[in-house]
């Protein structure tokens, strides 16, 4: 799987503070999806451990209602790819995981009934390598 | 005839709605701990009712709140033409109980003043009450329900002389609004406002801004 894009770190109304506090309590910190190294197996994780943005969220804004794009990324995902996780790192909710990328996907898998799921499971030492606070920094890394 | 707004008078409203309740009932009951904490709060514009200090630092989802509305007042000047920077925003919350109200103030020396609501109100028996989507604005004179923010006209009682035949924005002298849940209203500082005593039994909440 090639992993494309970054994703925002920022509060927002509609999931709360998905800041990263141990790199800034500023609102732009950028995760940047292409640069992580993910180990080769996925671990089998509860979902109950893991803090997604959304996952307080009632039915009528996730799913096929999702608040971020009207449903069309929950319908069209695929849950054979594994989300990233990172292991004790701030998020809203404190659990031990913290998902980076596939909230759709595990959203999907939790309304499919399972109550575990794959996740490549990253540390957060590996992830706060490829973190900034600028765009710009990001792409001038080597 | 053409009519042209010449000095129009801007009002933001910002509805973060439902989708931020989660939130919301932490602001209450983070609101409600600052009171325990300091129930003599600060003498500021209300007549009976509790004013804090400045919380941003008293609780996390004041600071999370402060974030969001920072980035909308800063969106807010931006959008009426100004360019200066928000550096800060200093927040504060205000609790009235019946009877209670704030008198007229403003919030110059500012950049702009902004309240946002949490809730509509809080019952005697300690139940949220929430008014996500209602229409908060209320034109002319007050209706009755207690609780509301009321926005005077820069121009109050500069053309008292004049008979209102039809009412219009251009002959509104008040505006009335009413607390609804997830709402954050941005104005300029000059702008003179204050709220209505309430005048039933729920407690009415609310968190009060100035940026700068």
């Amino acid at each position: 799987m090639t992993l494309t894009g970054r994703h925002t770190c920022k509060v927002t109304a509609a999931y709360g503070d998905w800041r990263i506090h141990e790199v800034s309590m500023g609102q732009d910190v950028y995760i940047d999806l292409v640069k992580l190294v993910l180990p080769k197996e996925p671990t089998i994780l509860p979902l109950d451990s893991v803090a997604w943005k959304g996952k307080h969220l009632p039915s009528k804004f996730t799913g096929d209602n999702c608040v971020c794009c009207g449903g069309d990324r929950y319908r069209d995902c695929d849950t054979s790819y594994p989300g990233i996780v990172v292991e004790g790192i701030t998020n809203p909710y404190q659990l031990p995981y913290r998902l980076i990328d596939g909230k759709h996907r595990v959203q999907k898998i939790l309304d499919s009934g399972a109550t575990s799921a794959p996740f490549y499971l990253l540390t957060k030492r590996e992830v706060l390598m490829y973190t900034d606070t600028t765009e710009t920094d990001l792409c001038s890394q080597p | 005839m053409k009519v042209v707004p010449l000095f129009p008078t801007p009002l933001g409203l910002i509805d973060f709605g439902e989708v931020h309740q989660r939130q919301d009932i932490e602001l209450v009951q983070a609101i409600l701990r600052a009171y325990e904490s300091d129930p003599q709060g600060k003498q500021s514009s209300q007549v009976g009712g509790w004013h804090s200090h400045p919380l941003v630092e008293f609780d996390p989802a004041f600071e999370e709140l402060c974030v969001l509305v920072k980035e909308a007042g800063q969106g807010f000047l931006s959008h009426l033409g100004y360019d200066n920077p928000v550096n800060h925003v200093d927040c504060w919350a205000n609790i009235n109980n019946k009877g209670q109200f704030n008198m007229f103030h403003h919030h110059n020396g500012s950049l702009l003043g902004g309240v946002y609501y949490p809730v509509q109100s809080l019952s005697p028996e300690g139940v949220l009450g929430f008014n996500y989507g209602a229409d908060p604005m209320k034109p002319g004179s007050w209706g009755g329900h207690g609780g509301e923010l009321v926005i005077q006209s820069p121009n109050y009682n500069l053309q008292g002389h004049l008979s209102k035949k039809t009412p219009s924005a251009w002959n509104t002298d008040h505006y009335h609004i009413n607390p609804t849940s997830g709402l954050l209203v941005l104005f300029p500082a000059y702008l003179t406002h204050s709220v209505m005593p309430v005048m039933d039994d729920n407690t009415r909440i609310s968190l009060a801004f100035s940026f700068l």
